[in-house]
């Protein structure tokens, strides 16, 4: 028994000693997603939007905001006197295309990142709270919850850019209010089967105070799914800014963003389809790539899923 | 009986709450943030002209004195005239509600249509290549921004071949594009969720019975499996009915000047038509509270487990 016991603590100690140990759950994420090749493509698509939003000004090869109207409507591929390649052609101002949809990527992040930021904070403090305490605070909260769920959203979030105005803080604003609902349900879902869990009344035992209960015992578990959640809102969110931008209720000129730019080349399209083709293909892919990592973190988090993989958006609005 | 019915008084005190919630946001929004005087004058109007036309609409008094008002002619169905067009406001929506309906059914029928049996045959089959060519574009369908898939058909069929109109309204040359654009979203999620409940119901027991009776194949899955999948499905259906309803057509509606409640919305809110507004996310509130109890009712319909209580 003794001597078991000591066998299992050198096999820690070594464990820990690994230099690598910190980093084996990473590594073998990695390894899982390189065998599965959907997953793989769509990271990549994440990964090429994310590094063209960051390093915009770096890669991009001219100005995405001012363009020689003497150049105007040039086709894919159009080289100019000075021997400069305007490789995606160039816009009715004769804008470079190919910065614009740099440009235009940097948008589509911040958006969306900026609110899963504010809806998943928001929404999960909701959720935990109103999982953890239950009786009045939970019947108020998931009333409010419900009550806003049946409310038109898209309706309200255009009357609302209306009155304050749009612009890219205005649109998170706007997409957060109509978006923490969903964590708050989701985290209070998961926080009602814990509040359960032996190891919580442990905890409460010798003496944790409800903030470090929520925080250190509870918060782990619901890392995963939120996590999963997270991203497919992601994709909602991208698809929701570039319909507003489209509706003239988002990105304002000179800014550049994906819808914003379909809504200027709309009027172009039959003589120069490219104005709409090429962001149009960018928002699709970004929006396939978030929702197949999505999928990809749902798989990896419940390997019961994996039989099926279906992908499936399950976000909702 | 009894049950039902105690049910549906909750059902109704909570779409009131509903509808009630929705009305104070869109006048808070409209009344609180800005000026709706300065917003419905023309721009050129001097700061007394506001002033008098904000006296005379009663946009100086406290905003719940205003609620009130506004509220006490609301629930008769007055909400003033639209700014815009000096008209009633609700009569303008009422008009375009039969042409979003349209749309939205024609384009809900067309997603079912397409997805159940494509769903079933992939579910059939998993991992050959009929099952793999149906996930990647059902994925693409939820993928796509409809307002451009819109643009994409439009300079396919309408501007290249002819074959269909880009904008209108009349004919079923004039509904096919946008009710196609409309569907491809709610037509990808149905068919992942046919797939997926149908592949949960082929391998229960009750399937084995059922083909063991000497059942025919087709019906086996028909009558059994995709009875059985059909809930997931059906709520999935009406959900994405709402949220069309709810709002999601101004985009497609606006690609194809379809004039339904949608493009009335927009016009709305571009000419900054408050009333028209209001009118407008009243009548969408209505319909989407509508919806959901019809999602109650079919829902207790088709799975005897759920009593509506």
């Amino acid at each position: 028994m003794a001597e078991g016991q000591l066998a299992l603590d050198e096999r820690a100690v070594a464990y820990v000693e690994d230099p690598l140990w910190r980093w084996r759950g990473l590594i073998r994420l990695g390894r899982d997603l390189l065998r599965d090749k959907v997953a793989l493509v769509g990271a990549l698509i994440v990964l090429t939007v994310v590094v063209s939003a960051l390093l915009a000004p770096v890669i991009s090869p001219y100005d995405p905001t001012s363009g020689h109207i003497g150049q105007r409507l040039e086709a894919p591929g159009f080289v100019n006197e000075k021997g400069e390649r305007y490789i995606l052609g160039t816009d009715q101002q004769g804008r470079d295309v190919l910065s614009r949809l740099i440009y235009g990527a940097r948008v589509s992040l911040m958006v969306g990142v900026g609110v899963i930021a504010i809806a998943g904070t928001v929404g999960t403090a909701a959720g935990l709270i109103s999982g953890y305490y239950g009786g009045r605070v939970d019947d108020l909260i998931m009333r409010i919850v419900d009550t806003q769920t049946a409310f038109p959203g898209l309706l309200l979030a255009l009357v609302i850019i209306t009155m304050i105005g749009p612009s890219a803080r205005n649109i998170i604003i706007v997409l957060s209010i109509n978006g923490w609902m969903v964590f708050a349900r989701i985290t209070r879902g998961i926080m009602l089967t814990i509040r359960e869990k032996d190891y919580i009344d442990a905890a409460r035992l010798i003496g944790a105070n409800d903030f470090r209960i929520i925080f250190r015992h509870a918060f782990p578990n619901l890392i995963s799914p939120t996590l999963t959640i997270l991203t497919l809102e992601l994709a909602r969110i991208i698809l929701a800014e570039a319909s507003l931008s489209f509706l003239g209720l988002g990105i304002q000129p000179p800014q550049s963003s994906w819808g914003l730019m379909i809504a200027d080349g709309r009027d172009y399209i039959t003589i120069a389809s490219w104005l709409v083709t090429f962001p149009g293909l960018s928002i699709a892919l970004t929006v396939f790539g978030v929702m197949t990592v999505a999928n990809w973190l749902r798989t990896v988090a419940d390997p019961e899923q994996r039989v099926k993989a279906a992908p499936a958006g399950t976000g909702s609005g | 009986m009894v049950r039902i019915s105690a049910y549906f008084i909750r059902r109704l005190l909570q779409s009131i709450l509903v509808i009630v919630g929705v009305s104070i946001v869109v006048f808070v929004i409209t009344r609180a943030i800005g000026d709706p005087a300065r917003m419905s004058m023309p721009l050129q109007a001097t700061d007394e002209q506001v002033e008098a036309y904000a006296q005379r609409m009663g946009f100086r008094d406290p905003l719940p004195v205003q609620f009130w008002n506004w509220a006490k002619k609301a629930v008769r169905g007055d909400f003033g005239d639209s700014l815009w067009q000096r008209e009633p406001a609700l009569g303008l929506v009422l008009e375009r509600v039969p042409a979003t309906l349209q749309l939205c059914f024609t384009a809900i029928i067309l997603a079912l249509g397409a997805s159940i049996p494509l769903g079933i045959l992939a579910a059939l089959r998993p991992r050959s290549w009929l099952d793999k060519l149906t996930t990647s574009i059902s994925l693409l369908g939820v993928c796509i921004p409809d307002f451009w898939l819109g643009l994409m058909l439009i300079l396919l069929f309408a501007v290249s071949i002819h074959l269909f109109f880009t904008s209108g309204y009349g004919t079923p040359r004039h509904l096919i594009l946008p009710a196609i654009t409309l569907a491809a979203r709610p037509w990808g999620r149905i068919t992942q969720i046919v797939r997926s409940s149908m592949m949960d119901e082929m391998h229960r027991t009750y399937m084995m019975t059922a083909r063991a009776k000497g059942l025919s194949e087709q019906r086996v899955l028909i009558t059994h499996a995709l009875k059985n999948a059909s809930i997931p499905i059906v709520t999935l259906a009406a959900w994405e009915l709402t949220r069309m309803l709810a709002g999601y057509t101004i985009v497609v509606e606006t690609v194809f000047a379809w004039p339904g409640f949608g493009q009335l919305a927009m016009h709305a809110i571009v000419e900054r038509d408050l009333t028209l507004i209001q009118a407008n996310v009243f009548v969408v509130a209505l319909i989407v509270v509508a919806m959901n109890i019809a999602i109650d009712f079919i829902y207790a319909t088709i799975d005897p487990r759920v009593r509506l209580e």
